[in-house]
């Protein structure tokens, strides 16, 4: 990959995650710590990528666990995610009772 | 590569929206569920590839671990899993990296190096959010310090930089020297995690985060992704503002995580919880000044 390409990539990203960290409230870190655990899911293409073509012993190894371990991650953030928000939903929804 | 990548931005595209709608503090799990989706069916149907069947095997067991990791723990278990997920983030990253070196994909020199790279902060930040993980679970109740820490850490970590340099020049290869290189950097992690006691675990587990991206990245622009590399990037720098963030809330500098923990002190070492009666935390809450909840 073209350097100036990827530096160009990285220094947009970096601003744009400066712009949104710039205003977090304290009480909603958890959610973006979710969201950042989403994003480094991306790994799972990757993984999927290189598994499809890998060729010796190790290399499959290696491949399998990536899979697992970033598909793992991945989904395992999107149920907490679920979760989370399911658990705010509630606290939003007006009690009946009262 | 271009359908492959294209496919990517889409996914990113997803994220970023479910990001954005987060911000608006809207719901946005179906945008994060839609674009994880994606980032899966793209490479499964445009990548192709000969081992199908072991991809779809290691996916469903992978499944069945996030089910396990994000269902059998109630909310209150948050931080510590957060935790784990983080160190699986960075382990992933670590052995996709490493498998691009045993296919010999990337040429000696830049390539090589940043895979390299990568190689060295996944393995650190999976050594290290896993003993942040144990410590935040109560596994883990035992705090090691001793004065040489810091500086056996950093010379490990020497160490291991000097070995990615012969990996990435391509002047020694094969499977041994790769074991040797991720074992040497899963220790380096393990020795600067070691000493966190557990109010400093959080803020530990949101750093090594912020480093899982950043391997990602690395990796992204190593295997000709650029949509990993933006990701990455974003969320190495989110996580490293909401760490700066939350260091200064909790009044702990990100110094004290990064070269070391001091020597212990009486107060640092194993705080015993105690239960409290619902009518005493109302009643320390109302004596409070300030009330900080780090969950």
């Amino acid at each position: 990959m073209d350097l100036g390409a990827a530096l160009t990539i990285a220094l947009l990203a970096a601003l744009l995650s400066q712009a949104w960290a710039l205003r977090i409230r304290l009480g909603a870190q958890v959610h973006w710590l979710v969201a950042a655990l989403m994003l480094n899911a991306m790994s799972l293409p990757a993984a999927i990528l290189l598994l499809g073509d890998a060729r010796e012993g190790l290399g499959l190894l290696a491949g399998f666990g990536a899979v697992l371990t970033s598909s793992a991650a991945g989904l395992g953030a999107l149920i907490w995610l679920y979760r989370m928000e399911r658990l705010q939903k509630m606290e939003e929804r007006p009690t009946d009772h009262g | 590569m271009d359908d492959i990548n294209l496919g990517l931005a889409l996914a990113g595209l997803l994220l970023l929206i479910g990001m954005q709608r987060m911000q608006a503090r809207r719901q946005a799990f179906a945008w994060f569920a839609t674009g994880l989706a994606v980032a899966i069916l793209a490479p499964l149907t445009l990548g192709g590839g000969e081992n199908q069947l072991m991809l779809l095997a290691a996916l469903g067991l992978g499944v069945a671990l996030a089910l396990i990791l994000g269902l059998t723990a109630s909310m209150a278990d948050l931080a510590a899993r957060l935790a784990l997920l983080h160190g699986l983030t960075g382990a992933a990253t670590a052995l996709i990296a490493s498998l691009a070196l045993i296919e010999r994909l990337l040429e000696p020199g830049l390539p090589l190096g940043l895979a390299c790279l990568a190689i060295l902060l996944g393995a650190f930040s999976a050594a290290g959010a896993t003993v942040t993980h144990a410590r935040l679970a109560n596994l883990l109740p035992q705090v090691w310090r001793h004065i040489s820490q810091a500086g056996a850490g950093i010379l490990l970590l020497t160490a291991t930089l000097g070995l990615g340099v012969i990996l990435a020049l391509g002047l020694r290869e094969g499977p041994a020297w790769l074991l040797l290189f991720l074992s040497l950097a899963a220790a380096s992690g393990l020795t600067f995690t070691l000493p966190l006691a557990e109010r400093e675990a959080p803020l530990a587990a949101s750093l090594f985060g912020s480093l899982s991206g950043l391997a990602l990245a690395l990796l992204g622009a190593a295997l000709d992704l650029p949509p990993l590399v933006a990701t990455g990037i974003l969320s190495a720098g989110l996580t490293l503002l909401l760490s700066l963030h939350l260091s200064r809330s909790v009044r702990l500098p990100l110094r004290r995580l990064l070269w070391g923990a001091p020597p212990a002190r009486d107060e640092d070492v194993f705080h015993p919880v105690h239960p409290m009666e619902a009518e005493d935390v109302v009643e320390r809450l109302r004596a409070a000044r300030e009330v900080l909840l780090i969950p």
